[in-house]
């Protein structure tokens, strides 16, 4: 399904005003010149032409700390009760075509095989509207991973600023059309059109069938120190990045009360691989390291038939020592 | 609604307060009710993160209390603390909670009296003051609810 | 070649060092560390205004300190932060050679702990006025007002520890938020979990911080972090006339004492 529509820019805020009273909406917000996505009720404090945030928008889906259950103990006996995931349904407005393909790797990884509860209720009652990229950094690489600035994979409607004013809108999936039919007249029909010349010019950085293939057969190699020796082992790359799913449960409270929580966590701490033995399989940064670069482009492949990057930039922006992901790519596709 | 009862949470060493508030016990010097004894081997060891979690536990007040100048059993843990305490109370101040719920003193094994003086001026002085609210509102967990699942 | 790189281009001539860690120009139009073991990659070395990571935060990092003999080029946080872990006794005179760069941009080869003071002393700067201001403004607020905003600044901590790995300072090989029997610190970025983050990280550099700022920086969600350590240092310099970062010398000032240190808060 497929159908194309356009939209002025002026109806486009009489669609948000639309959506807004009966739904959470999500949108990128510019604070201190740095974008973050948080919960938006005008049309205004949205941030339309932005590069990119700095932190990614899974936290709708996967969020910092998720409270599984908590628990209760009285007359000698466990009460466990569930907290609702979500309560309203969700629109995020205006991701990058990056991220809204970033949340088919999410539903796979947490899908697949056990049906998370909270991710799968939380999944059913989001819509992802996407806004295809007009600027790009240097950081950005999506079409080295088999994306491209207006793709539409994962998002229900895609939104390309065509002219001025006016923008071309991608019906995608059956959501997305539940979203349209909220104001279906502030909409007018169009053809198909090439959005090519609309968009940024991302520069493709390395080819990922090479790069799958070389980081697969690589295991040991100095190369994975000498690239490695500036990472200091923080958890910003993890926590940034729209595809990193690894979380650690914690329980938080007394024998009586209290609820079973489960955090983000990182492959970059020492703590993430450490045996209640003391032991750790991965004692140094740069295993951690290779650890990271083989989950993207081998591990969740072989798991899940997906590359786990889908090429934001965001952990390179981040990276407090610079560490880029993309030069690792380059270095072992010169191998 | 009854009157708000403060508990307090009290830090003290085994050498001097802790034996400072048993004499007070075995002279039968009735005291406020309102405490808690934790007892230390000595104040150098009660480190800020024990009356942290004293707070997050419930606490309205702390008393940390040990052995006076020159009279520690381990000769220099008080000088210690006394140090730590005064930057720490310096954080506090500067993070918005509220110092004057921490009370700091040094009561002797021969004090019982003093003990039972500073219990009670500490419970009248957190009735004054009032539930520790700031601490009670925060929450141990985050919050589900959507919207505030982005850390804003 | 620079005057930089003619310093270092020596040093790996006469085989002093192994490794030397400086900065370069990365790929995104900044500038990052670079480790440099052999002298034909010394053209890559340089240093201008946007050079601002500690990079002696890679002094005790196993793989970094394998290599042999390190030299590190520092500015003056960077050399404030070698005399206070000097103070520590994690490093000892004639470990490593530094190559300083002062005020002008201007580098410089110090060998000993008694240059790196004596370049500290010539070298002084005042904290950035942002800083000062806004930590003014904290000071002004009612105490009320002050919860507010530092919880509504904790609240938006996502704990990825940025700040800590950054900082030269918080080289623990094991952090006390790592620590979970018993878990001092919730591994929750919940309300509780965040504040006793931060106020642990802040009293664990209590008369430590040397001021770089890094942790600031390094943060995705821009907490004023350096102004609790600021605000620390501030009441240290108080009650007890200490400054880290001046000395390799120093006593650290909450593991020494003075018997007529301030008591009249004490009942
Ligand atoms: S790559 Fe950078 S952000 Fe990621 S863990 Fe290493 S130092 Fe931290
Ligand atoms: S760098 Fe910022 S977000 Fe990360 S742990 Fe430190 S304060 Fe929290
Ligand atoms: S300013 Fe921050 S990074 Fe620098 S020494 Fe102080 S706490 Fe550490
Ligand atoms: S033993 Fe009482 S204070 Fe040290």
């Amino acid at each position: 399904m497929n159908n194309y529509k356009l939209i002025t820019k002026q109806n486009l805020h009489s669609f948000f005003d639309a959506l807004q009273p009966k739904n959470t909406i999500i949108a990128p917000k510019e604070i201190n010149k740095k974008y973050y996505f948080k919960p938006v009720d005008k049309f205004e404090d949205i941030a339309l032409d932005y590069i990119q945030t700095v932190l990614s928008a899974k936290s709708v889906l996967f969020p910092r700390s998720d409270t599984l259950f908590n628990y209760h103990r009285a007359d000698g006996d466990y009460n466990i009760d569930e907290p609702s995931p979500i309560e309203k349904n969700t629109i995020v407005f205006g991701m990058k075509p990056c991220d809204a393909s970033s949340f088919v790797y999410l539903s796979n990884f947490f899908l697949k095989d056990y049906q998370d509860k909270n991710i799968k209720e939380r999944l059913e009652k989001l819509y992802i509207i996407s806004l295809s990229c007009k600027e790009a950094d240097n950081a950005c690489f999506c079409t080295s991973v088999g994306s491209n600035p207006a793709s539409t994979k994962g998002s229900d409607l895609n939104l390309t600023l065509i002219e001025n004013d006016t923008y071309y809108v991608e019906v995608v999936t059956e959501k997305g059309q539940e979203l349209i039919n909220y104001s279906a007249d502030l909409f007018q029909d169009t053809k198909e059109i090439d959005k090519s010349k609309y968009i940024a010019n991302v520069p493709q950085k390395f080819d990922v069938e090479q790069a799958k293939q070389n980081i697969d057969s690589i295991f040991e190699s100095p190369l994975w120190v000498k690239d490695s020796l500036a990472c200091l082992g923080c958890g910003i790359c993890a926590y940034a990045c729209p595809t990193c799913t690894c979380f650690d449960i914690q329980d938080i409270g007394s024998q009586f009360n209290g609820s079973r929580v489960r955090n983000w966590d990182s492959c970059a701490f020492d703590l993430f691989t450490k045996h209640a033995s003391g032991h750790n399989p991965r004692p140094v940064q740069s295993q951690r390291w290779r650890n990271r670069i083989k989950h993207k482009f081998e591990y969740s492949v072989e798991n899940l038939g997906l590359i786990s990057c889908v090429g934001c930039g965001r952990c390179i922006r981040s990276c407090p020592t610079s560490m880029n992901i993309v030069k690792t790519v380059q270095i072992f596709q010169g191998v | 609604m009854s009157e708000f009862e403060p508990k307090i949470v009290a830090f003290v060493c085994n050498w001097c307060t802790y034996a400072g508030a048993d004499l007070a016990g075995t002279s039968r010097i009735k005291y406020a009710q309102n405490v808690r004894i934790v007892r230390f081997p000595c104040t150098g060891r009660i480190d800020f993160m024990l009356l942290l979690k004293a707070f997050e536990e419930g606490a309205d007040g702390i008393i940390v209390s040990g052995c006076h100048p020159a009279d520690c059993h381990y000769t220099s843990g008080n000088y210690h603390a006394r140090r730590r305490w005064m930057v720490f109370k310096d954080l506090l101040d500067f993070i918005g909670i509220d110092s004057r719920r921490i009370v700091f003193s040094w009561v002797s094994a021969a004090e019982g009296a003093k003990w039972a003086h500073l219990v009670n001026d500490t419970v009248s002085e957190i009735r004054n003051l009032g539930p520790m609210k700031e601490y009670k509102n925060l929450e141990n967990v985050s919050s589900n609810k959507i919207g505030e699942l982005i850390n804003d | 070649m620079t005057e930089l790189q003619n310093i270092a281009k020596k040093l790996f001539d006469d085989g002093s060092i192994n490794l030397l860690i400086g900065y370069s120009n990365n790929e995104n139009g900044g500038t990052s560390a670079i480790f440099i073991d052999n002298s034909a990659d010394i053209d890559k070395l340089i240093y201008n205004e946007n050079c601002h990571q500690n990079l002696m935060v890679y002094f005790q990092k196993p793989e970094v300190k394998k290599f042999g003999k390190l030299a590190f080029v520092v500015s003056l946080p960077g050399l404030k932060s070698v005399l206070e872990i000097a103070s520590e006794n994690q490093i000892k005179d004639g470990d490593a050679y530094f190559i300083a760069i002062d005020k002008d941009g201007n580098p410089s080869l110090l060998q000993d702990f008694h240059q790196i003071e004596d370049f500290i002393t010539n070298n002084q700067t005042k904290p950035p006025m942002g800083l000062l201001k806004l930590m003014e403004k904290i000071n002004n607020m009612t105490r009320e007002e002050r919860w507010q905003y530092w919880t509504d600044e904790f609240s938006k901590c996502i704990k990825c520890y940025a700040c800590r790995s950054v900082c030269p300072l918080c080289y623990c090989t094991q952090c006390i938020t790592d620590i979970n029997i018993p878990q001092w610190i919730s591994t929750e970025s919940s309300p509780i979990g965040n504040l006793d983050w931060h106020i642990a990280r802040a009293m664990h550099l209590a008369g430590r911080c040397i001021g770089c700022g890094e942790c600031m920086k390094a943060c995705p969600v821009d907490i004023p972090l350096a102004l609790l350590t600021a605000n620390l240092n501030k009441s240290i310099a108080i009650h007890f006339g200490d400054e880290p970062g001046m000395k390799a010398d120093y006593k650290y000032p909450l593991s020494h004492y003075k018997l007529e240190d301030k008591e009249n808060f004490i009942r």
